[in-house]
């Protein structure tokens, strides 16, 4: 029987892509990108653009403003509002030109590293695809600074190891802390990879460390210089208590945190990464088993500090025990390394095979098929057809694609509810809302709250400042906001240990009820929220809710 | 070889392992599959646990049961019944007899086809915590026995010489297809791992896939010959007008059924199988193309075996449309040997590591505790060993309410106390009859120890929108004319991915015309049972 012999090409051999090649690959990467500009704002963005949007009125951190989230996410997105305007597209196009900016930052770096544009543009590919994949609710998070910011440190790690250079890998660190602290722990990522890659001394180890923190502190000090610099200690460190409290919840029962675990990361690998690029990844992480090949020490290098990295970041999202997709969002630009020298190391294998033809095309075959179901793109894929609503249908096919979410995210009932509001409301009206969406009903609504805090089901967490619960009230007696809207399915245990919603809390709160039943008519009701409105301020007779459940 | 030899797949070449090692061997083997003998039987093993009670009693499938499975599987319950009795820890025996068997078979296959010892009991190993790592509900199963009968054949594929052996190539296919008509996939398996592996030629291949072919036959052939003898055409008719309305469920979003294709296997493959399986099974199939020598059977022949197997068993569980954790245990046995020789080879590539001395110790030390996390051995610890703790040191309790009590522990201890109550109140009272309209109506019927007069059992076959009409008509006129003392009435089981409707067995049993006003003017509804799930209607004291 004939033998099917493929052409074996040079394990790593160099290729380097002309300018037109690189246009093209540039092109290539940013059509990627594009469904990016086309995500409309998730209910963690509404909030950061909502306190963006106080902040630029000169509201201050802690005090007018209150988030579990440290305060520079908060503050880029008012940089980004600034600049490009209070537009849920400008922070879809901030989001464009921060992953155009990370996707430099790889390609630069897997080409120097490794001397192959192919695995460079490969890398990018794989990272925008996982980026996409995630949709609309993920992205714009403090976890989208993690590739640009993190990969930034290793290429120090790999080419500046001077004082100078862990100084400003300690400053990275910082910066990455002060998105979020959790992502501080690439630090610990550093820390593996000098002892595990590097193979350093412990006299060196002792001196790039101690560097790396002094570079660390200068930034992350800025964590404790804002509470104190604008007077808001008392409140950062109720907010300290609170986030304690909250990060340990997930951990108050170790054994079903372990069961959470084991059940949520293959959950989530298999769903948004992919069986396909999961088994490359470990290819990829096989390949640091091996020792480094002489001509390409670096590559050897960047795989483990990669595998170092993703190790550690792993570990924070377990650390923070919620398993949103958006907290894997932090792996992937690690991942993604990864699971493009795995998949090349795959094909290079796959090409120089030379076997008997019906079992190798029947594997060439199953293979296939499987990288195509198994793989990331159709995720990718399915997060692109708004764009290709927007494109087609306009705005009504784009807002009937987003229309059919549950959990409150209905672009429809947020733009029944916004846009009741937006109708009615006179200058100075205002408008409250009890929901953990309540910063895209704000945004939908074009109102900014007056409260610091957003009403969720989580200001009843027991180690949230009564203060809270308190202010809520004393607003709404005093106040009587003409619009008050409540989310009745927003119950959500793993977040806050507690299943009421929002409605259910708002109301059982001293007082509100009667308020309500008093001074206030049911205008509309949508499949989870209720609008009502001040009666004194409705000429006609109350009408019976508009929008049917 | 010798004839002993011959039949026990002992190797003709010098062992690995000497007679105590393969005793240690055994006894870990052993020790991993004791624990299920604890555990209960599910929704399914119930279903067809009362099935064999009643063919035990003269009944016949199709004619005096209403189950979509083909009948072998009530017929092995009902011989498995007859020879460890009426108990849960029969099942479970019968079921360890099955898996050690297959693991012998395993090992005597891997030990032939590449003398290494260590891999036949570590891909042994590798099934057993794949298999008793699914909760208990998923186990002897129809898919309990590809296992047996897909290494067989990978047996007679690759170390046969007979050219008879087709023939029972053939009938174990044929067998297999009596389990479960997606299993008779084994037969285009059976073929094309001839072709590819040993036949060499097209015309070869054709001589051997037809007598095959007739070996299935012969064995499939059995069906229309129990329908006829039995005098169940009618019933079997009704039954695949069932499964035709049963698979357009799933076929009737296109998107739905595609996005489910996505979601349900990379999720079960994930999570059940485990990510250091699937990364161990792909280098496996990696292996497989490793050259050997031309028609040299060697340990690369069986992973292509392996993967041929896994590829297209995968298709039947496409073709199902399903997607139960226990759909996926035909792939366990195959999946098991690819896992255990990738392991071998990533054991391999780590075991070098030790010569770059701390470096790769400390990334090891990184990387093992993800490791043991996301093999099945956890879920095996859960699922099994504590399941079976808990099985051990609750389910000796007498009342129902006890058993209640610790109803969180172990999933399905409501249905299974409810079953004890009804069991215990039938006896005191010295008799009467029992109606469950449930999808865990065997759960509870064994559970009471009633075998049901009725033949339809799971009442999907009732709620179905596309349920034959005579199935509907049957179960009215079998309630309004025997008026059972006890009729017990799930109101949670929603099962459109199953009958289409969403349906509770409650609704759809008062919608029965005449059901509802009989409920109201004969019966009460029990206090003595306070459960959220079931509805327990009992008649009126001396109506």
């Amino acid at each position: 029987m004939p033998r099917l012999t493929l052409p074996v090409t040079e394990p790593g051999t160099p290729l380097r892509l002309t300018r037109a090649g690189w246009i093209v690959a540039g092109i290539g990467i940013a059509l990627l990108l594009l469904p990016l500009l086309y995500f409309p704002i998730g209910p963690d963005q509404g909030a950061f653009f909502i306190s963006a949007q106080r902040i630029l009125r000169g509201a201050v951190y802690y005090h007018d403003v209150i988030d579990v989230k440290p305060p520079a996410i908060h503050y880029l997105y008012a940089g980004v509002i600034a600049l490009f305007g209070p537009r849920e597209g400008s922070i879809a196009l901030f989001d464009f030109l921060l992953q155009c900016a990370t996707c430099w930052l790889m390609i630069a770096l897997v080409r120097k590293v490794s001397g192959d544009d192919r695995l460079a543009i490969l890398y990018a590919a794989l990272y925008v695809i996982l980026y996409v994949g995630m949709n609309f609710q993920n992205i714009a998070q403090p976890e989208s600074f993690t590739g640009l910011i993190s990969l930034a440190m290793v290429r120090l790690l790999l080419y500046r190891r001077t004082p100078i250079g862990y100084l400003l890998i300690g400053a990275l660190g910082g910066l990455l802390f002060l998105l979020k602290f959790t992502l501080g722990i690439v630090l610990a990522g550093v820390l593996l990879a000098e002892i595990a890659v590097f193979g350093t001394s412990w006299r060196s180890l002792l001196r790039s460390l101690s560097v790396c923190a002094v570079g660390f502190l200068a930034v992350a000090s800025l964590a404790v210089l804002y509470p104190v610099a604008f007077h808001v200690w008392p409140e950062f460190m109720a907010m300290r208590r609170f986030t304690a409290e909250y990060a340990r919840l997930q951990w108050a029962h170790p054994a079903a945190m372990l069961k959470t675990i084991m059940k949520q990361i293959p959950e989530r690998a298999s769903e948004n990464y992919s069986i396909l690029l999961l088994l490359a990844t470990a290819v990829g992480v096989g390949t640091v088993l091996r020792p480094p090949r002489p001509d390409r020490p670096k590559m050897w290098q960047l795989t483990g500090i990669c595998v170092s990295m993703m190790l550690m970041l792993l570990l924070s999202v377990c650390i923070e025990g919620r398993f949103y997709l958006y907290h894997f969002g932090r792996i992937y630009p690690f991942g993604a390394i990864l699971s493009a020298i795995g998949l090349a190391a795959l094909v290079r294998k796959a090409r120089a095979i030379s076997l008997r033809p019906p079992y190798a095309l029947f594997l060439a075959l199953a293979t296939l098929a499987g990288a195509i179901l198994y793989g990331p793109f159709f995720h990718y894929l399915w997060w692109s057809v708004p764009m290709a609503a927007r494109i087609t249908s306009g705005e009504a096919g784009f807002d009937r694609y987003y229309g059919r979410l549950p959990d409150g995210l209905s672009r429809t009932e947020l733009k029944t509810i916004g846009g009741y509001v937006r109708e009615h409301a006179a200058p100075g009206d205002r408008l409250f809302v009890a929901g953990n969406v309540a910063g895209m009903v704000y945004y939908h609504a074009g109102q900014l709250p007056d409260l610091p805090i957003l009403f969720s089901p989580s200001v009843a967490m027991g180690s949230a400042p009564l203060g809270w619960r308190n202010m809520t009230v004393d607003y709404i007696a005093a106040k009587r906001p003409r619009f008050i809207v409540t989310q009745r399915d927003d119950g959500r245990e793993d977040q806050t240990g507690l299943t009421i919603s929002s409605d259910g809390l708002f109301r059982s709160l001293p007082g509100i009820s009667d308020i309500l039943r008093e001074h206030y008519v049911l205008r509309a009701t949508t499949t989870v929220f209720d609008l009502y409105e001040r009666s004194s301020d409705i000429a006609a007779p109350p009408a019976q809710p508009e929008i049917s459940r | 070889m010798n004839p002993f030899a011959r039949i026990f797949f002992l190797p003709d070449r010098p062992s690995e392992f000497s007679r105590p090692g393969w005793i240690i061997v055994g006894a870990a083997l052993l020790l991993v599959m004791l624990p299920s003998l604890l555990l209960p039987l599910g929704p399914d093993q119930s279903l067809f646990f009362i099935s064999g009670q009643k063919i035990l009693q003269g009944a016949v499938h199709y004619r005096d049961i209403v189950d979509v499975k083909p009948p072998l599987i009530y017929h092995v319950y009902a011989m498995a019944i007859a020879l460890f009795g009426p108990y849960d820890v029969g099942i479970r025996i019968f079921d360890l007899l099955l898996q050690g068997l297959t693991c012998w078979v395993m090992i005597g296959l891997i030990r032939r086809v590449s003398s290494r010892d260590t891999l036949a009991a570590l891909a042994a190993f590798c099934y057993l915590l794949l298999y008793y790592a699914q909760d208990f509900a998923s186990q002897a199963q129809p898919e309990s026995f590809v296992g047996l009968g897909g290494l067989l054949i990978a047996r007679m594929i690759l170390l046969g010489n007979s050219r008879h052996r087709f023939l029972g190539i053939g009938a174990i296919c044929g067998a297999l297809f009596l389990f479960k008509f997606t299993f008779g996939m084994m037969l285009p398996i059976a073929v094309l791992a001839e072709w590819m592996l040993r036949a060499g030629s097209l015309r070869n291949t054709i001589k051997s896939a037809l007598m095959m072919s007739a070996g299935f036959i012969a064995v499939a052939s059995l069906l229309p010959l129990y329908l006829t003898v039995g005098g169940a055409w009618h019933g079997f008719l009704l039954v695949n007008q069932f499964i035709s309305g049963y698979s357009r469920i799933s076929l009737a979003s296109p998107v739905q059924w595609f996005r489910n294709l996505l979601e349900h296997p990379a999720l079960h493959l994930a999570d059940n199988y485990s990510i250091l399986f699937l990364t161990a099974s792909a280098v496996g199939a990696g292996l497989s193309l490793r050259r050997s020598g031309e028609r040299e059977i060697t340990g690369e022949s069986l992973l292509r075996f392996c993967v041929i197997a896994v590829v297209l068993l995968f298709g039947t569980i496409v073709i199902e449309g399903k997607y139960a954790f226990y759909h996926f245990d035909r792939l366990y046995p195959f999946g098991a040997i690819l896992t255990a020789f990738g392991l071998a080879a990533i054991a391999r590539l780590v075991g070098k590591q030790r010569k770059n001395s701390f470096r790769g110790l400390v990334m090891m030390a990184a990387l093992l505790p993800a490791l043991l996390l996301f093999t099945p051995l956890p879920r095996y610890a859960v699922n099994c060993a504590v399941n079976a703790w808990k099985m051990w040191r609750y389910d000796g309790v007498a009342s129902a309410v006890d058993s209640r009590d610790h109803s969180e522990d172990v999933a399905g201890m409501d249905v299974r106390g409810l079953g004890v109550y009804l069991g215990v109140t039938i006896h005191e009272r010295g008799g009467g009859t029992l109606f469950v309209a449930s999808s865990t109506a065997g759960i509870i019927y064994h559970k009471a120890g009633v075998v049901p007069e009725f033949s339809i059992n799971h009442f999907a076959f009732v709620t179905a929108p596309f349920a034959p009409r005579e199935w509907k008509d049957s179960t009215r006129a079998y309630i309004l004319r025997e008026q059972p003392m006890f009729i017990v009435a799930e109101t949670t089981d929603r099962l459109p991915d199953i009958t289409g409707s969403n349906a509770s067995s409650l609704e759809t049993l008062r919608a029965l015309p005449g059901i509802d006003s009989l409920l109201r003017a004969r019966y009460d509804t029990s206090s003595s049972i306070q459960s959220t799930q079931f509805t327990l209607f009992e008649q009126r004291r001396g109506e």
